[in-house]
């Protein structure tokens, strides 16, 4: 049972994380009207998983392996660009947020951004749930306690759920200056996750053959098969024995960001932001245009 | 210019495209894994034929393969976790370079794959195990 809801537990975080800061991130920015469309999405894509997983048990196949490592890494590297793209977007954004333009700031996100960030939430659930759906449909077939497996790993799923959910309504709460310093933070380290469990599923895809030694040993500290070791690999991506390259991806990705997104928030409401740090300020982008 | 959606929207078609392909592949699968199941239980007959069947024991401890050398030719894997939460994946390996795998299988589950080996040192690998790597080995001809 247990083993069951930390899958369903991982599995699922890798998709809510990405759909609750999806739909804040729309929310806040003025389009409220497309958070339905994030929704539909998600129906969507568990609808399409459903049918794959049922589909494939009717005709007792297996899900192919390989093929599925490969969607789930090329899905990756897609949502690691459209991430990038929100991170860089929202601290053009907050030099901006000087006080006021709650409403502004979605004039700025156009059309086009707004749907592919409904794609996005989309690709997310998909993304994880092929495979998700498939082990679902499995555990409530177990050979020994076949309800508490399946309800374990449904137990895990809707706790996933309940987190994403909580991550849309707390970034609709706090203030849009907070949201946009935590958000982008927050999304660093989803885009980091998202950089290492692509190299580990593109290694189990047969596309990423170096650096496959082990990085660095944290079993002792995240004893594999527990909660605790699905919310690491849920959320920071890392497995508990990291592959040096999947480390290296991580970090890569994670020191230069992270300082991207920490150095211009360091503001006080007094002194006025760092003059002319980035003089590139896109006007297609800027949501001012005094 | 909005340009962020021109690749972001290449995106999902790609990955439609390839979850199609992902579903014909696995109906296309049907018949290499059902016929394995049906020949497995007679090893000796026709070695080169009718894959024969290697049974992966995943336990906290260890995932122990038996017979642990087998000789080349077509070999499924019935892949058993008795009770292991620690390690839900076995892995047939080469080096570094993973040959096939089973994912998610919690206590109670199983799962399958089939391949063609070639002589070799192998390895049975259990992310999470105590001991994570049992060696396989590939013997050549019969």
């Amino acid at each position: 049972m247990l083993a069951t809801f930390v899958i369903g537990l991982r599995e699922g975080l890798e998709a809510a994380l990405i759909v609750g800061i999806v739909a804040a991130f729309l929310r806040r920015e003025g389009r409220p009207d497309t958070i339905r469309l994030v929704w539909l999405g998600v129906g969507l894509a568990v609808a399409i998983c459903a049918a794959v997983a049922i589909g494939l048990q009717l005709l007792s196949a297996s899900l192919p392996q390989v093929e599925q490592e490969m969607l789930e890494t090329v899905i990756s590297v897609v949502a690691v660009g459209m991430v990038t793209y929100m991170i860089v977007w929202m601290r053009r954004h907050a030099r901006g947020l000087k006080g006021h333009l709650e409403g502004a700031a979605g004039a700025a996100l156009v059309g086009g951004t707004a749907w592919a960030l409904v794609a996005m939430a989309f690709l997310a659930v998909l993304r994880e749930g092929f495979e998700t759906a498939v082990f679902l449909l499995a555990a409530f077939q177990a050979s020994t306690s076949a309800l508490a497996a399946g309800f374990g790993a449904l137990a895990g799923i809707a706790l996933a759920v309940g987190v994403g959910y909580g991550i849309y309504r707390g970034g609709v709460r706090i203030n849009l200056a907070r949201f946009f310093g935590l958000t982008g933070l927050v999304l660093v380290f989803v885009a980091s996750g998202l950089v290492a469990s692509g190299l580990h599923t593109g290694h189990e895809a047969g596309w990423v053959q170096i650096g496959q030694a082990t990085a660095l040993d944290l079993s002792w500290l995240i004893q594999p098969g527990t909660p605790l070791a699905a919310l690491i690999t849920g959320i920071l991506g890392l497995q508990p024995k990291p592959a040096v390259i999947e480390l290296i991806g991580w970090l890569a990705y994670f020191i230069p960001m992270s300082l991207f997104v920490m150095w211009p928030q360091r503001r006080s409401p007094r002194a006025p932001s760092p003059v002319a740090l980035d003089p590139a300020v896109d006007p297609a982008v800027s949501p001012t245009s005094r | 210019m909005p340009h962020p959606i021109r690749p972001a929207l290449l995106g999902p078609v790609t990955v439609l495209a390839m979850a199609a392909s992902l579903v014909v592949a696995g109906c296309s699968g049907t018949p290499a894994t059902a016929t394995p199941s049906a020949a497995g239980s007679s090893p000796a007959a026709s070695p080169s034929a009718a894959p024969r069947t290697v049974r992966i024991t995943m336990t906290d401890a260890a995932c122990v393969p038996e017979p642990a050398t087998i000789s080349a030719g077509p070999v499924t894997f019935d892949v058993v976790n008795v009770d292991s939460s620690r390690s839900t994946e076995a892995e047939l390996v080469q080096g570094d370079r993973i040959l096939a795998e089973k994912e998610h299988l919690t206590p109670g589950l199983s799962g399958t794959f089939t391949l063609e080996l070639t002589p070799g040192a192998y390895d049975i690998y259990c992310p999470g195990a105590q001991t994570e790597r049992t060696p396989f080995t590939v013997t050549a001809g019969t």
